[in-house]
């Protein structure tokens, strides 16, 4: 082909005029190139038209002002030489820019065979990133730079949208199918000079929803991902980070990030659940129930007997939990709406244990520290988390299934899909 | 009910000064039932107008509420409209009502505001009247017509106010097969609006194709007729469409049949192809009469003829055939298939060119010209201004690549309000100042309705610009609360959007004002030359008590201005009688 392709220019930064620059925000990934070009030569294209047509319109506004002693003048009433320059003139320039926004756009849509792949469930108000190698599952995005990522999304009831402005991507999450998308950051979100990406000169900025989505994310260098399909009442808080690694960094990601006990005491890492993984969103922690749109407080309700619409009353005790986060239809809370999205599959038994630690912990009760594994000593998490390191895919699985099987002690007979995701 | 003539023609120096019939007024005589059971299109146009501008406030002031909301980055606004269960602020329920009120803002403003707008209020009034005629070829079903917006309206506001839907005016699966929202009742409301509109849609068809008078060719039509016509086209095509959609969607959420909902082996994405399948047409249902509109008055003001009339008459109909193969690009990051993507980004493309011409035709239309600045004029100048950005941001949004970045972000909120705000409504502001007098028989303030237009111009601009930089900088659509760094762009918006409700609200007074302290309107205030203004304002029932003559609809040399500023009076020159003029020029004998 040899059509000049404007993609293969050099960055947009030297090309844009200093406003522009502004306007438009730095990209970090190896595709926002074609984004970004073809932006600034369309606002060229743009600002040329504009100008000539506005100034135009306003020169015979004012030369053809109505005043006395000024007539109009008749000219003729067609001129098919000029009206065909000027339909022509614009059709060119409009299979120009189509041409060029093909070639940027197959690009960004074909992902390079030796992608890393990961997997993004979203659903109401959360996100999901599953690594299948690792048997990872987190909140953020976390992944390496230099490195073609794949991501294959999915929803789990209504349609999502995945967007990270700093990588120019975009694309939906639709249930009853798999969508892909694929980019390679090439800035560490922790080398990221223009903080606008990230929220940590905001710190201070609580949000008042309650959701602290942004508050706790910004406790993460990371780069905006939102949702922009609407999706309902959380949709604007349906955000969360991806945090991009050297290649160092991202192994050691991966060694924590594998297994909950690594990360802290089961309080620490229950309250970091509720706040990253959308609970927040419902449940408040200060007592105040939200019926009808939301849900019950985790604080003030542990041990009590509750009431359901379509069950039995239960007590709430550890059973209850579990069974509400793994299959929250089972038992309706009276005054509820049944809207709690199950989390089969994204936590594994650890979260579980220290999620419901972390709601003893508001109700007063003492939380319990991470129960021995079989054949550890209390407290030692240097083993588990060794087998992810290796990220040989046979021997992490075999290690999440021995684990698995020897996880959480106190808890009844899981079931077999709760430890899908286990390490 | 003859109506008396005040004067035969009589000679002047310069010709014979032609004296419209006078006769009562349309607007007097008869009690209400004579006005809801009317036939006359013109008290069906009043009618229609009264209920669009109603819809309108009703949309503006959720508009208000929600730029209010985004004021400030956090949920606070519409926490005072919602009830309170604890000490701290109920968050969940106030981003539901945000939600609410996007969402009827919408809906409100697109199905009972913009589609009926220029069509149905102001098209009733004056196409009969263009074409000399009594009026529409199906009366009855002009009626009927406008009982089913009625039905309608009624229908889905109840629906909307009593229960709260959220879905946003897209309805897309399976968040409205799932919301407990009223979807059902609300899609039903869509669906009788959808009737009303193509009642209206064939009623125009029929009338420019069968009631055109002796001497109008096609190519004789004032280009409002053009643009009249090529909606009505969309409407009887387009409509059936919707209607269909939303009653699959009804099927499926009342009776559990799986069409759209992948859990019972649907696909939502189909939906989207068959909303907007009716939807992406439907935006040319919006924006045809506007530019219809701007074809009429920029040429009346600018005393010019108007510039490359086969370009434009032609335009209206490539818009309306190719604007039923685009729809597909409202779905670039839906998972459609790239080879789709690639064709629906290029027809997209090709939709953009016949805009093009028209801007360019009527900016050609100025050249030369006696420009008036009354205000109509200066809406339509205005919508020109807006109408070009609205155009070119397009061609951010036809491009692939850079589509991806901007697809539902504020970028696509600014693009289309500048398209069908800043063009369909300024444009409709054009026309309801221009028709205004012969409506209601009453001239306005031109001063004020000037003010007006100019604060709704910078109003305007204050309120959208902040938001292409918004979109650009990667803010999410249908936020109820945004990344604190956004607040400036926001609050610049919010402060425009007063500034643009004042303007309207100017606007507003200055019409009703006028209603009840303006001048008499005269026959012909502007000079302009089309049909409607060879009668009496307001005209009387049969709006032409003899035919009116025929003349090109562009040329204004036998428009003379009234010495005593009563507007213009027709003269027939008498070197005209004894056929000198220019062929295309020449009156015809009607």
């Amino acid at each position: 082909m040899t059509l000049p392709v404007l993609s293969n220019l050099t960055s947009p930064a030297q090309m844009a005029p200093a406003l522009l620059a502004e306007w438009f925000r730095p990209g970090a990934s190896t595709t926002a190139h074609h984004v970004d070009n073809l932006f600034m030569v369309i606002s060229v294209i743009c600002t040329f038209f504009f100008v000539l047509i506005i100034a135009l319109m306003l020169l015979f506004m004012w030369k053809y002002r109505a005043r006395p002693g000024h007539r109009e003048e008749h000219t003729s009433h067609h001129n098919n030489a000029l009206e065909i320059t000027w339909s022509v003139i614009p059709l060119i320039l409009a299979i120009w820019i189509f041409f060029q926004g093909f070639v940027g756009y197959i690009a960004m849509r074909n992902a390079p065979a030796n992608a890393y792949e990961i997997e993004v469930i979203a659903q109401k108000w959360s996100w999901s990133f599953y690594y299948p190698k690792e048997g990872i599952t987190s909140a953020e995005l976390h992944v390496p730079k230099d490195t073609p990522i794949k991501l294959i999304l999915s929803s789990t009831d209504v349609i999502h949208s995945l967007y990270i402005p700093a990588f120019r991507v975009k694309m939906d999450c639709v249930p009853g199918r798999y969508n892909e998308l694929w980019f390679e950051a090439t800035v560490a979100s922790d080398k990221v000079e223009d903080g606008k990406w990230d929220n940590d000169d905001q710190t201070e900025n609580v949000y008042s929803d309650g959701s602290a989505t942004y508050k706790d994310a910004a406790g993460v260098d990371g780069y905006d991902l939102f949702c922009t399909e609407y999706c309902g009442t959380g949709h604007s808080s349906m955000i969360t980070k991806c945090v991009v690694y050297d290649a160092a960094g991202f192994e050691q990601w991966k060694k924590t990030a594998s297994d909950p006990r690594a990360q802290g005491t089961p309080l620490e890492v229950g309250e970091k659940l509720y706040k990253r993984r959308g609970c927040a969103q419902c449940h408040s922690i200060d007592g105040t129930d939200n019926p009808g749109a939301g849900g019950p407080s985790f604080k003030g309700h542990y041990g009590e007997m509750v009431e359901f619409t379509n069950a039995e009353p239960h007590k709430m005790d550890a059973e209850y939990i579990r069974e509400s986060i793994l299959n929250p239809q089972a038992k309706i809370r009276k005054g509820y709406k049944p809207i709690m999205p199950t989390f089969q599959g994204q936590l594994n038994e650890d979260e579980i244990f220290a999620l419901r630690q972390y709601i003893r912990s508001l109700n007063e009760e003492q939380p319990e520290d991470w129960a021995p594994k079989e054949g550890e000593e209390e407290g030692d998490t240097a083993e588990s988390s060794e087998p992810a390191e290796t990220s040989g895919a046979a021997d992490a699985e075999e290690a999440s299934d021995a684990e698995g099987a020897a996880d959480a002690p106190e808890e009844p007979a899981s079931d077999e899909e709760s430890t899908q995701s286990e390490t | 009910m003859i109506a008396q003539t005040d004067g035969a023609n009589f000679s002047t120096p310069s010709g014979t000064r032609i004296v419209n019939p006078q006769g009562p007024s349309y607007l007097t005589g008869g009690g209400i039932m004579s006005w809801i059971f009317t036939l006359d299109h013109k008290r069906i146009g009043v009618m229609y107008l009264v209920g669009v501008l109603t819809a309108f406030l009703l949309g503006g002031v959720l508009a208000l509420l929600v730029r209010t909301e985004l004021l400030t980055p956090e949920v606070d606004f519409f926490t005072n409209f919602v009830q309170q269960t604890g000490e701290e602020p109920n968050i969940a329920a106030a981003k539901d009502a945000y939600n609410v009120a996007f969402t009827l803002h919408g809906a409100v403003m697109v199905f009972l505001f913009i589609i009926p707008s220029i069509p149905a209020a102001l098209g009733n009034f004056v196409l009969p009247m263009m074409l000399g005629a009594k009026d529409v070829a199906f009366p009855r079903l002009n009626l009927a017509s406008f009982h089913l917006w009625v039905v309608g309206a009624l229908f889905f506001m109840t629906a909307l106010l009593t229960t709260g839907l959220d879905t946003g005016w897209t309805f897309y699966t399976p968040y409205s097969t799932t919301t407990n929202g009223p979807v059902i009742a609300a899609t039903l409301g869509v669906f009788i609006l959808g009737f009303s509109s193509i009642f209206t849609g064939i009623n125009f068809v029929v009338t420019v194709n069968t009631m055109r008078p002796k001497g109008m060719t096609w190519f004789r039509m004032p280009l409002m007729l053009w643009a009249l016509y090529a909606t009505a086209i969309i409407q009887v095509l387009a409509t059936p469409v919707l209607a269909i959609t939303v009653l699959l969607l009804t099927v499926e959420k009342a009776l559990g049949v799986g069409i759209f909902d992948p859990a019972l082996g649907g696909d939502p994405v189909l939906y989207q192809h068959f909303f907007w399948f009716y939807s992406h047409p439907a935006v040319y249902i919006m924006i045809l009469p506007a530019m219809g509109v701007i074809s009429e008055v920029i040429p009346v003001y600018a005393r010019k003829h108007i510039f490359g009339y086969t370009f434009i008459a032609y335009s209206s109909i490539a818009i309306a055939l190719l604007g039923f193969l685009v729809w597909g690009h409202h779905m670039f990051t839906s998972g459609q298939s790239n080879l789709a993507t690639v064709i629906f980004s290029f027809l997209t493309f090709s939709v953009s060119i016949p805009s093009a011409i028209k801007v360019f035709n009527w900016l050609a239309t100025l050249y030369k010209g006696n420009i008036h600045y009354n205000a109509s004029m200066t809406y339509a100048l205005a919508f020109m201004f807006l109408f070009t950005i609205g155009g070119l941001t397009g061609l951010y949004l036809g491009s692939l690549a850079t589509v991806v970045h901007l697809h539902d972000t504020y970028f696509v909120v600014s693009h289309f309000h500048y398209v069908m705000m800043g063009g369909t409504l300024v444009a409709f502001l054009s026309a309801l100042h221009h028709w205004w007098p012969k409506m209601f028989g009453k001239m306005y303030n031109e001063l004020w309705a000037n003010i007006a237009a100019l604060l709704v111009f910078v109003g305007f601009n204050v309120t959208f610009f902040p938001q292409f930089i918004l979109g650009t900088q990667g803010m999410p659509r249908r936020y109820a609360s945004y990344k604190p760094e956004f607040e400036g762009l926001h609050a610049l918006s919010t402060f425009g959007s007063y500034l643009l409700g004042a303007g309207l609200t100017l606007a507003a007074l200055v019409l009703v004002h006028s209603l009840f302290r303006g001048r008499k309107a005269p026959d012909n205030p502007w000079g302009a030359a089309t049909l409607e203004w060879k009668c009496c304002s307001p005209p009387t029932h049969h709006n032409f008590e003899v035919d009116p003559l025929m003349g090109s609809p562009y040329v204004y040399d036998n428009f003379v201005e009234d010495p005593n500023g009563d507007g213009y009076y027709e003269v027939l020159p008498d070197y005209k009688r004894s056929g000198v003029g220019a062929p295309d020029e020449q009156p015809a004998q009607t």
